[in-house]
Order: structure tokens, then C-alpha cells, then sequence
């Protein structure tokens, strides 16, 4: 199954010529052996030969043999223009009224008004610790401090990029899909960066007590180390697995259920009527 | 593949010899107008982009870097240049497309014949219309102009594996087209 994903993938290189040596040899065995494959290239071959008999617009002797007059005039005329345009050293100047201060005073006098004007309102208008920061649904527990809200926007945004990781690949139908669609290196590299931050954010989230959440990204650390451990991007196969896996674990349904519950708040979180419903998370 | 206009043509050209550019501009001229005439679909435009690009030529040749692929660097300027032409087009539509030149449609031949390439042409034309401009130029420069993977590459500024899936594409889009051709 992957070496027909992967003969797919190399068709192009293969219909234009540009596959040699043990690759045109491993391409040649498989169309012998997989009819399937065989028929698609064929069909992909047949879609270049006719591709290269549609006719082509040819403007006749006369247009070729006054091309280059053409060209030339036109380079005239606009080199003929250029130096007829109005010289661009003496741009007209409106007059200014005359300057109160010197001019080399204006800019740090700009800058300090700016300053002054920032401070102004970093004092009085964006008070730090006077406002509390709300959170989505339920009035007693509607302000958390900005402490626990680093943890809370960690955590969502960790889920946000597992997220559109998973995303990509449980959207991602390799029998209609181009193969370089799934930008595997990418998913992979992020998938690393999230697996490397997931012991720290469990940590956190135990300490916050948030069960729920640590859980979620339990689950998600062991899919990510699958998809930041796959092998190379011909490894469909592989990427049906974490697929299934996913699926097969409602993980983007718990991940919605979480961001709807939004950010934790170091407590028992407020189960909403989803998350009640489902009864908790099925772990791996 | 690589055109070759002789040893020592490149500091010619640099050199701003009038000789040496028009030898370029000979060379290149059809060429220029084919792929500006993919783009374009009308025979004005094509006329237009393929000067545009040899103006762009002529006054920057000096920044061409000695030992680069004067092949790559003459595809990209007039890429880029119908390129620019399509995105002003769409924002001043004075000459739009409407399928091909009938009286262009290729050399007199008999009806049935011209009648199935015309046809052709306009599933091809349909189909490259329904991918991205870097697909179609990738299609057209491997295609219609001969330029090896790594040429195109360097012309679209992407890397040989987007060059590879630009193909896949396009092909996989005219062959949907074409199908029952």
C-alpha cells in the first residue's frame, strides 16, 4: 500500500524524465507488478501526449520578423520618456511655516512626549493588577488571578497547535490527496517541540489540580511522540495508524470540549453539560 | 536545458554589447511569447509581457551574477512579468480572455483535425486555469520550455519538492480534464 502511495508520488518525475538508477528501477518493478499503478501511470502518461498535441498560437513570419524593431522603439520611447519626466532632484517644496523649535530638537521632543504620554496611560489608564481577567461562563468563579492565566493560556495554547497538527492529518485522504499535502517534516518538528513541552505543562496542571486537562495532555504527548517519531513522509502507513488512533479516541472532540470549558482556573474545573455527559476521558 | 549562445555570451550580454542582446532576444523571443501566451491567452498580451520581460532583461542585466543560470534568470523575469500582468489585468479587465484566437489556433489543417486540437486546447486550457500560477508555470516550463526540475526550482524560488508536487498536481488536473478525450 505505501510503495503504490509512494510510486504515485514519483509519477511526475518519472513522466518528465527526471528519475534514474535504483529509484527508475524500483518504479519500473512496481508498475510490472501492481496493475493498478500501472493504469495510472499509463492514464497520467496519455494526459502528457495529448497535453503536448494541443495546438499552439503561432502569430506568423511577419510578427517574428518585426519583433525586434518593435522592441526597440518601445525601449526607445520609454528611455525617450524617462529623460523628458521632470528631473527628480528639485521636487517643488510646500513652505513651511517657520519652526518654533530647531529642528534637530524635534526628535527627541517627539520622543519624550511619547514617552510621557505612554507612562500616563500605563499609570492610570492600564493599571496593572486592577483588572481581573474574566473567564468565559460562571459568575462565582469569573476572575482568576494573571498567575494561574500563564498556565491557562499555556495550556490552550498547547492544545491549539496539538490541534491543527491533528487536524492536517486525520483531514488528510491520501488515496484523492496529493502526498506533499501533508507536510510531514512540519507536523513532525512542531510535534516535537509539544512532546518536549508536555512534562512540564502535566506538572503544572497537576499542581493546578486540573485532572481533566492533564490527562488530555497525556494523550496527546503519546500521539504527538508517534507522529514526531514517523519515520519518513512516504510512511503513510504509519500515518493511518496515529490516524485511527486519534479517531478512535474522540482526542479533537476532547480538545473542543476542553477550549470550551476555557482556561483553567486551578481548581476543580466547572464540567460543562458535554463534558458531563461523556462521563470523562477514555485513557490510552 | 540549457540554451547555449556561444562562449563567452554572458559577458557580452553583461557588458551591454547591443550585438549580444539581440542575439538573446532572437534566441528567447518565442520562447517569451509561448509562456506569456499560456498565461495570457490573448496575442496582444503576449506581445506585451514578452517585451516587458526583455526590458526588465535589458536594463538589469548588470545584476545577473556571473556562473548563474542565464537559462533560470530569463524564465524567472518573464514568469514574474506575466505574473504581474494577470494581477493588473484582474484589477483592470480591458482585454480579457475569451477562449483562444480561432485564427491562431494553430497552422491550417484539415477542419476535423484543427476542430479535436482546439478542443484539446480548451480542456487543457480549462484545466490549467484551475491551478495555482506557480502549478501552471511549472507545468508549462517542464512541459512546453524543457526546463529539468532544478531550472524551475530556481525560476519559481521554491524548493524541488514543491516543484514535484506542482507537477503531480497539474498533471493529475488535466488528466481529470482530458479524460474522455
Amino acid at each position: 500500500m505505501s510503495s503504490c502511495r509512494a510510486f504515485r508520488k514519483r509519477i511526475p518525475e518519472a513522466l518528465f524524465g527526471e528519475m534514474a538508477g535504483r529509484r527508475r528501477e524500483m518504479f519500473e518493478r512496481h508498475r510490472t507488478e501492481c496493475s493498478a499503478c500501472a493504469a495510472e501511470y499509463a492514464e497520467a502518461l496519455r494526459a502528457l501526449h495529448l497535453a503536448g498535441r494541443r495546438s499552439r498560437p503561432d502569430p506568423g513570419q511577419a510578427f517574428w520578423d518585426g519583433y525586434w524593431d518593435r522592441l526597440q522603439a518601445r525601449i526607445a520611447e520609454e528611455e525617450r520618456l524617462e529623460a523628458e519626466s521632470p528631473a527628480p532632484a528639485a521636487p517643488a517644496k510646500p513652505s513651511r511655516p517657520k519652526a518654533v523649535f530647531p529642528r534637530w530638537l524635534a526628535v527627541p521632543a517627539a520622543a519624550s512626549a511619547i514617552l510621557v504620554v505612554g507612562i500616563f496611560l500605563g499609570r492610570y489608564v492600564f493599571k496593572p493588577g486592577s483588572r481581573p481577567v474574566p473567564v468565559p461562563g460562571g459568575a462565582a468563579s469569573s476572575v482568576i488571578p494573571a498567575s494561574e492565566m500563564d498556565l491557562g493560556a499555556r495550556a490552550s495554547r498547547y492544545l491549539d497547535r496539538s490541534k491543527r497538527i491533528l487536524l492536517a492529518i486525520v483531514n488528510y485522504h491520501p488515496e484523492t490527496q496529493d502526498p506533499y499535502g501533508l507536510d510531514l517534516p512540519g507536523q513532525r518538528s512542531a510535534s516535537r517541540e509539544l512532546v518536549a513541552e508536555a512534562a512540564a505543562l502535566k506538572s503544572d496542571l497537576g499542581r493546578a489540580k486540573d485532572r481533566r486537562l492533564e490527562r488530555l495532555v497525556g494523550d496527546l504527548e503519546k500521539i504527538l511522540l508517534q507522529i514526531a517519531n514517523l519515520e519518513s513522509e512516504d510512511d503513510l502507513d504509519a500515518v493511518n495508524i496515529i490516524k485511527a488512533g486519534a479517531e478512535s479516541r474522540d482526542i479533537l472532540f476532547e480538545i473542543n470540549i476542553a477550549e470550551l470549558r476555557g482556561p483553567t482556573s486551578g481548581g476543580p474545573s466547572p464540567k460543562t453539560p458535554a463534558s458531563a455527559s461523556r462521563g470523562g476521558i477514555s485513557s490510552m | 536545458m540549457s540554451i547555449n549562445l556561444g562562449p563567452g555570451f554572458e559577458d557580452r550580454l553583461s557588458a551591454g554589447e547591443p550585438a549580444a542582446f539581440r542575439e538573446l532576444v532572437e534566441t528567447y523571443k518565442r520562447k517569451f511569447y509561448g509562456l506569456a501566451y499560456e498565461f495570457t491567452r490573448n496575442s496582444a498580451d503576449a506581445e506585451d509581457v514578452s517585451q516587458v520581460a526583455f526590458i526588465k532583461v535589458f536594463r538589469s542585466i548588470k545584476t545577473f551574477k556571473k556562473g548563474a543560470n542565464l537559462n533560470s534568470w530569463l524564465y524567472r523575469i518573464v514568469v514574474n512579468a506575466a505574473i504581474d500582468h494577470l494581477r493588473k489585468r484582474s484589477f483592470f479587465p480591458s482585454s480579457l480572455p475569451g477562449g483562444i484566437d480561432v485564427e491562431q489556433a494553430g497552422p491550417a489543417e484539415d477542419p476535423a483535425r484543427r476542430a479535436e486540437a482546439i478542443l484539446l486546447r480548451e480542456k487543457i486550457d480549462r484545466a490549467l486555469e484551475a491551478v495555482s500560477e506557480r502549478e501552471k508555470a511549472a507545468f508549462l516550463l517542464r512541459h512546453d520550455h524543457g526546463l529539468d526540475l532544478k531550472e524551475i526550482a530556481e525560476v519559481l524560488g521554491v524548493s524541488l519538492g514543491a516543484v514535484k508536487s506542482y507537477l503531480f498536481r497539474s498533471v493529475r488536473k488535466i488528466q481529470k480534464e482530458i479524460q474522455y478525450v
